[in-house]
C-alpha cells in the first residue's frame, strides 16, 4: 500500500546514448557489473573523420597563406613597390625638367606651339603616377597587417576545430558513468544512430 | 534495438508533484503521479550532474551540459568578428580614402591629356588649313585626340564604378555585423539554457551520468 504523499522512487538506470552516428568497433562488455570510468566500447564514427579532413584542409591552406612570409615574397614585393615610387619621382622629375626647358624654348622660339601643348597632361600623369605608387607602397603594410591577421583568425580556428576534434574522438571511447550493472543494447560492428543507447547501466 | 523510449522505461526522468485532487480522483479513477521530462535543448553533453536522484525544489541547478555544436557556433562568430574587423580597416585606416584620391587623380590626369589632344588637333587642323602640315599627320593627331577621350571616359567610369563597389563594400559589412550580432544573441540564448534547473518542487532522478550524451529532446 502507497500512503498518501509518498512516492515511488523507480530504480535508477542511466541511459548510455551514442553522441554520433557511430559502428561499434569493439564491445568490451556486453553484459555484466562495470566500474565508473571502466571503458565499455569503441566507436567510429564516418562523419568524424570527414571533420579530421576538413581539418586538414584548413591546416594545408593556412600553410599556403603563410609561404609570402617564408619564402621572402613579401620582402621582394616591399622593395618592388620602393622602386615603384623611385621610378615615379624620377619619371615626374624628367617631365617636369623637360616641361620648363622646352616652355623656355618655346619662349624664345626655339620650339613650336604643338610641341608645348601637351606638356601639362605629361606632368599631370607622372604625378598620378606617382600619388598612386606612393599610395600603394604606403598601404602595403597595412595589407601585409590583414594577411597576418587572417593568417591568425585561420590559426585559431583551426585550433578550436582540432580542440572540438579531440573531444569528438574521446567520445568515441565510450566508458561506464558509474559503478553497476551494464547491459549493452548493440554488438560488435553494429551501428547506432546519434543519441540511440550503446546500453543501459543499472545502478 | 531497443529505443530510447523503451530503455528510459516509465519515469527516468521525473518530477512527481504532490498532485491536486483533479476530477478523475474525484470520480475514484486511479490517480497518477505527474511526471515532467527535462529535454536535452542541443545534442550535449552531461558536464556536471548536481545529483543523480533527490528530491528538488524550483530553480534549483540540476545538471551543467556542454554542446559541441555551440563550442563550434562560438568559435565561428569569433572567427567572423575577426574577419569583419579586418575588413572594416579598409575604411577606417583610410584606405579607401586614399584610392578615391587616386581615382579622382586618374580623371583629373586624363581629362587633361584629353584637353591638350584637342587643343594639339585644333592646331594641327588650323596648321594644315595654311598648309604647313600634311593631311595625314592632322588626321594622327585627331585618332590621338580620340584615344585620350576614351582614356577619360574610362577613368570616369572606374570612379563611378569604384565608388559603387565601396558602398556594396560597406553595405555588406553593415549587413554581416547585423547578422553576427543576432547570431552572438542566439548562442547567448542557447548556452544559458545549457543550465538545467528543476523546474519545479519534486523528486528529480536523472537519466543520464556524467559525461554522458544527450541528443536533442531527449530526457536529461
Amino acid at each position: 500500500m502507497i500512503y498518501p504523499g509518498t512516492v515511488k522512487v523507480p530504480r535508477q538506470q542511466l541511459i548510455c546514448a551514442s553522441p554520433d552516428d557511430v559502428k561499434v568497433v569493439d564491445l568490451k562488455v556486453q553484459y555484466g557489473q562495470v566500474k565508473r570510468g571502466q571503458p565499455i566500447a569503441t566507436l567510429a564514427s564516418t562523419k568524424l573523420a570527414h571533420f579530421r579532413s576538413q581539418l586538414d584542409s584548413l591546416a594545408a591552406d593556412l600553410e599556403v597563406q603563410r609561404r609570402p612570409f617564408t619564402d621572402g615574397r613579401i620582402a621582394r614585393l616591399e622593395g618592388i613597390l620602393s622602386q615603384e615610387v623611385e621610378s615615379a619621382l624620377h619619371a615626374l622629375d624628367s617631365a617636369d625638367t623637360y616641361s620648363k626647358v622646352l616652355e623656355k624654348k618655346f619662349g624664345l622660339g626655339f620650339a613650336v606651339l604643338t610641341d608645348v601643348v601637351a606638356l601639362p597632361s605629361k606632368v599631370v600623369a607622372a604625378k598620378t603616377k606617382l600619388a598612386s605608387a606612393k599610395v600603394d607602397k604606403q598601404q602595403f603594410p597595412m595589407k601585409v597587417k590583414d594577411m597576418k591577421d587572417r593568417i591568425e583568425i585561420a590559426v585559431t580556428k583551426l585550433r578550436s576545430g582540432t580542440e572540438i576534434f579531440e573531444e569528438l574522438t574521446k567520445r568515441m571511447t565510450f566508458v561506464a558513468p558509474g559503478d553497476g550493472l551494464f547491459m549493452a543494447s548493440v554488438g560488435v560492428g553494429g551501428f547506432v544512430q546519434s543519441g540511440d543507447p550503446i546500453g543501459v547501466l543499472y545502478l | 534495438m531497443m529505443t530510447r523510449r523503451d530503455a528510459i522505461g516509465a519515469a527516468l526522468v521525473t518530477l512527481l508533484n504532490p498532485a491536486e485532487p483533479t476530477k478523475s480522483d474525484q470520480a475514484g479513477l486511479k490517480k497518477r503521479d505527474q511526471s515532467l521530462i527535462c529535454e536535452a535543448p542541443d545534442d550535449v553533453t552531461v558536464e556536471r550532474l548536481e545529483l543523480l536522484q533527490g528530491h528538488v525544489t524550483v530553480g534549483q541547478p540540476l545538471a551543467t551540459l556542454t554542446s559541441t555544436r555551440l563550442k563550434w557556433l562560438r568559435s565561428r562568430l569569433d572567427s567572423s568578428a575577426a574577419e569583419l574587423e579586418v575588413q572594416r580597416r579598409a575604411f577606417t585606416e583610410g584606405r579607401i580614402d586614399q584610392l578615391r584620391e587616386v581615382l579622382k587623380q586618374e580623371v583629373a590626369s586624363a581629362r587633361t591629356a584629353s584637353e591638350a589632344a584637342d587643343r594639339l588637333s585644333k592646331i594641327q587642323e588650323k596648321s594644315a588649313g595654311v598648309g604647313t602640315v600634311s593631311e595625314t599627320d592632322v588626321l594622327l593627331v585627331k585618332e590621338a585626340a580620340a584615344e585620350s577621350q576614351m582614356k577619360l571616359a574610362e577613368a570616369e567610369k572606374d570612379q563611378v564604378r569604384s565608388e559603387s563597389k565601396f558602398n556594396d563594400m560597406k553595405d555588406r559589412l553593415d549587413i554581416s555585423e547585423t547578422r553576427l550580432k543576432r547570431e552572438k544573441d542566439i548562442l547567448l540564448d542557447l548556452t544559458q539554457r545549457l543550465i538545467v534547473a528543476a523546474p519545479t518542487d519534486g523528486l528529480f532522478v536523472a537519466s543520464v551520468g556524467p559525461g554522458g550524451f544527450v541528443a536533442a529532446g531527449d530526457p536529461v
